[in-house]
């Protein structure tokens, strides 16, 4: 089932969480709704879920094609995970997952039998089938996670929404958990919405991102369109580490070796040229579009190679990633002097502020 | 204080110190033994000591005695009277309380903060105060009680008064029980059960209330145990009327006055085992009530 949120706008007392945001989820699509804390993404799921009703004046809330504006969260059957699990502390696993069936109205509660094989199918996907009769605080904050979304897939919703489902987690248990619901999405299917402030986690993990930022969407696009081709500096700069270079005057652009900068640059409007670190290539020869530059920092332990680099000209700071095997041939030291040459680079105007 | 070191002094004491220590292993926390010990010579010297006093004398007394003592038909009553009017406030308390302690942690209004120090009020009012201004309201005369006349009810000088009263001092237990809890469990637990489908009805019965049911389990003893001892407030709106408003509590003073120390400690002793009984009931139901938390 698709969602498709109108001009949504929310404000608590005097400070605006959402600023007249509108988004479609297709169905069966996996969206992140990513940014900074503070930026709004909690609380556009919030609204989306019926738990938050967003201002008056805003536009409405369709799922498919029905106006769910007006409904709670109680009729609007969608599965929402919290961030902190939210388990019923005094119920076992096996009757927090079965709570959703058996405050169904009586004429279309499963019976007994229905219930418990439901609940037993859904705890053997979660594969938390030996801990049923066990209370929440007998479990890990990872199984707790899974007990949460069996319980909020035992009503069978149409959409899935999650808040920060992997927040609580240390680094490990969530890189486990985030391929585990990408495969469980893939099987069932269901229109999911997350909200999260990882970027990694978003662009691995969903079909689409949306980034938000203080209250309005950024960008929404693909995993790729997004980080390949970010709207504005601050998607560019909220989806990876990133290096500037200023470009105030014709002679900086230069300086930084940048012919199309003046292209890029309408009129004498600054720009700023910015670069991902993987993007910065470092060599031993210069060319007419290196900068000179000295390395300050190595640390090669890891899948990449990160060196710190001072430019020799402005003595600001460039950091950047090659493989280690690059690494390996340029057999670079701590202290010399090398060459750097921008690759794809981006510009914005230098107006916009971040 | 370390182990062996004073097993010479409090030798009890080291005795549980050691046995913790091998249980255990090492504590992280210090002051096992010297805490412990304090607060077992603390509870002997408050506590135990007078309450075994009273089952000395009370053994002391001759049976037959005993027997008369207890089972005269102004002392039955006045235990039946005791105890049910405790509980019955106790009961009051707990649902009114749940209910203050529901607005106070749930809603934001003007005064809220004046509402939720007024609720110590009851504790700070000496109960001799209470039980003056209490009858005075409730009175045939007083303010409220000239508009219940009229319809047969009477409060003051009526078991209905000491009801009154004692749920009058027992307030605030209940409600300074539940309100931490109530402020803990947070709205996100109901946001959770509405979004699994549940109604508002629904949501209070199967996951608010027995998430409070032990703290209100709690408050209800501790309410009850205070009406149960409470005299001061009583004496006043309940008119002492021997088999109809006298309390217990009363009695026993009542035969104090007329040095029958016999009686008084042999009413004072039933009193004591009745509470006894009744608190550990309480206790297994909230061992019960919480035995899925760690």
């Amino acid at each position: 089932m698709s969602i498709q949120v109108n001009n949504i706008s929310k404000t608590f007392g005097s400070f605006a969480a959402l600023k007249n945001v509108s988004l479609t989820v297709n169905d069966g699509e996996l969206v992140a709704l990513l940014g900074p804390s503070g930026c709004g993404k909690t609380t556009l799921l919030r609204i989306i879920a019926g738990l938050e009703f967003p201002d008056p004046a805003s536009g409405p809330v369709l799922f498919h094609t029905d106006d769910v504006s007006r409904q709670d969260a109680r009729r609007r059957r969608v599965g929402f995970v919290f961030q902190h699990y939210s388990l019923f502390r005094h119920m076992n696993i096996f009757d927090n997952v079965a709570f959703g069936l058996r405050v169904r109205p009586r004429n279309v509660r499963p019976n007994k039998a229905e219930i418990k094989h439901r609940v037993e199918s859904l705890l053997n996907l979660v594969q938390l089938e030996r801990h049923a009769a066990l209370y929440p605080w007998q479990l890990s904050g990872g199984q707790r996670q899974r007990v949460a979304l069996a319980r909020a897939l035992a009503v069978e919703p149409k959409i899935l929404l999650l808040d920060e489902p992997f927040g609580a987690l240390d680094a490990k248990v969530r890189k486990e958990l985030r391929h585990w619901l990408r495969r469980l999405h893939d099987e069932m299917a269901i229109t999911s919405v997350f909200v999260t402030h990882d970027q990694e986690e978003a662009l691995e993990l969903a079909d689409r991102v949306a980034v938000l930022n203080t209250g309005r969407i950024e960008q929404v696009g693909t995993p790729e369109e997004v980080y390949d081709h970010p709207a504005n500096p601050f998607v560019f700069n909220f989806l990876g580490n990133v290096n500037i270079f200023h470009c105030r005057d014709k002679e900086a652009r230069q300086q930084v070796g940048l012919a199309q900068a003046a292209a890029a640059t309408t009129g004498e409007k600054v720009a700023a040229a910015y670069v991902r670190p993987h993007d910065i290539e470092i060599s031993r020869a210069a060319d007419s579009e290196t900068i000179p530059a000295r390395v300050v920092h190595i640390a090669a332990a890891g899948p990449v190679a990160k060196i710190q680099l001072a430019r020799l000209d402005t003595r600001e700071m460039v950091h950047a990633e090659i493989t280690r095997q690059k690494y390996r041939q340029l057999n670079l030291n701590t202290g010399e002097s090398v060459y750097i040459k921008l690759q794809n680079p981006r510009y914005f105007s230098e107006d916009y502020v971040i | 204080m370390t182990d062996g070191k004073d097993s010479d002094t409090m030798p009890g004491i080291t005795l549980y110190s050691r046995n913790a220590a091998r249980t255990t292993q090492r504590n992280i926390l210090p002051g096992f033994g010297l805490t412990l010990g304090y607060t077992l010579v603390y509870l002997s010297l408050i506590v135990l000591i007078p309450l075994a006093a009273i089952s000395l004398a009370a053994v002391k007394i001759e049976p037959g005695q005993f027997w008369a003592a207890i089972s005269d038909p102004r002392v039955v009553a006045s235990y039946r009277l005791s105890f049910i009017a405790a509980l019955a406030a106790a009961a009051i308390n707990t649902i009114f309380g749940l209910l203050t302690a529901w607005v106070l942690v749930r809603y934001r209004f003007a005064g809220r903060k004046l509402l939720d120090a007024m609720v110590d009020l009851p504790f700070a009012l000496p109960t001799a105060v209470a039980g003056i201004a209490l009858t005075t309201m409730y009175a045939p005369t007083g303010w409220i009680g000239r508009l219940l006349a009229p319809l047969g009810i009477q409060i003051a000088f009526a078991p209905l008064g000491i009801v009154v009263a004692l749920t009058f001092i027992g307030l605030p237990f209940v409600v300074r029980t539940v309100q931490p809890v109530l402020e803990d469990l947070g709205t996100e637990t109901e946001e959770t059960a509405a979004s699994l489908g549940a109604s508002r009805i629904q949501t209070f019965t199967r996951v608010i209330f027995p998430e409070l049911l032990p703290s209100l389990l709690t408050g209800f003893a501790l309410a009850f145990a205070r009406a149960l001892g409470e005299y001061g407030s009583v004496v006043f709106i309940s008119g002492n009327m021997p088999m109809r408003t006298e309390i217990a509590p009363l009695l026993i003073m009542t035969k104090l006055e007329q040095y029958d120390y016999a009686g008084a400690t042999a009413i004072a002793m039933v009193m004591l085992v009745l509470s006894f009984l009744l608190l550990l009931a309480i206790n297994l139901l909230q061992r019960w009530a919480t035995r899925s938390r760690q």
